[in-house]
């Protein structure tokens, strides 16, 4: 049977999570590591708490100029050798840009 | 309007599109992108807090996912991967812009296995809604403190200086902070880790 921890516990380990553990508290969180296994499933889950956090936040779309740069980005990355066969010309009519771009999201 | 960070459902799963665009696959990219642009670019925006900066960070991130190959989906979902990413990299730009110049903060992030819980099953929306809710049970200096260190990177001590409280006044407000966030987002999602085995 596991005993919730105690609060103390509790606060070690989000201190710990969070980094601000003074050396002292440290030194004596990491013994206890040793000594009690399901401290770590609690280090764990405070770090999967921690994750979430952006979750929490207004979502915010970029602007769709940033996709299609990345994009024409990655395709000079990755044809960095110049190719025995000419590469097709890409076609000179673009899709129509849009002044105020639909939100993507 | 409502609008998630990331899309609901996902027809392919997001490691074979990886595997894809590791392999060279643009549209692999094109879809990822369209996945997580919203996560990547709220973290960026809110952090460096310049539309401009967080756009090239944006771009930086994939650029990171595809070149660096350092996503291992054993340790951790993609999401949370492109969360920490993009959360480092915008933390080392405040940090170049900045002449306080302090020490990063500590956050002690150890990658482990994933278990399979209940947030796994989650869409990308309910976690939304989720975190959203645990955040308000939070007072506002607990989540303040909490989203100074996450977003800005300050350490407990500059957090202190800036809001003219006692290092152990802000030390509590975020270790209470994250507890509470921890145990309101348990409840919800723990109640039925295993509702798709139900009949």
């Amino acid at each position: 049977m596991t005993a919730p921890l105690p609060d103390e516990l509790q606060a070690l380990a989000a201190g710990y999570v969070l980094g601000d553990l003074s050396s002292e508290e440290m030194a004596q969180f990491k013994q206890l590591l040793e000594t009690q296994p399901e401290l770590a499933q609690t280090v764990a889950a405070l770090q999967d708490t921690l994750a979430m956090l952006p979750y929490g936040l207004p979502p915010q779309c970029p602007d769709r100029r940033v996709r299609s740069r990345l994009l024409s980005n990655v395709t000079t990355v990755s044809n960095p050798i110049p190719a025995l066969i000419p590469a097709p010309v890409q076609p000179s009519v673009q899709p129509p840009v849009r002044l105020s771009p639909k939100s993507p999201c | 309007m409502s609008s998630s960070l990331a899309p609901v459902a996902h027809p392919t799963a997001d490691t074979p599109l990886v595997k894809r665009l590791w392999q060279g696959d643009l549209d692999a990219m094109g879809a990822l992108y369209d996945r997580y642009s919203n996560l990547v670019y709220t973290i960026a925006l809110r952090s460096l807090k310049d539309v401009a900066s967080a756009e090239d960070l944006t771009q930086d991130v994939f650029l990171t996912l595809m070149n660096r190959r350092t996503y291992d989906p054993d340790r951790g979902s993609l999401s949370s991967y492109l969360s920490l990413l993009t959360r480092s990299r915008a933390i080392d730009r405040l940090r170049a812009q900045t002449t306080r110049h302090k020490y990063l903060h500590q956050w002690h992030h150890q990658p482990h296995a994933p278990e399979p819980g209940p947030m796994d099953h989650a869409s990308q929306q309910e976690r939304h809604t989720l975190v959203r809710a645990a955040l308000d049970h939070l007072t506002q200096q607990q989540r303040q403190v909490l989203e100074l260190s996450y977003y800005q990177g300050q350490s407990q001590v500059e957090i202190a200086d800036q809001l003219g409280v006692p290092l152990g006044t802000v030390k509590s407000w975020a270790r209470r902070g994250l507890l509470r966030l921890r145990s309101h987002l348990q409840g919800p999602l723990s109640e039925d880790p295993f509702s798709q085995e139900q009949p």
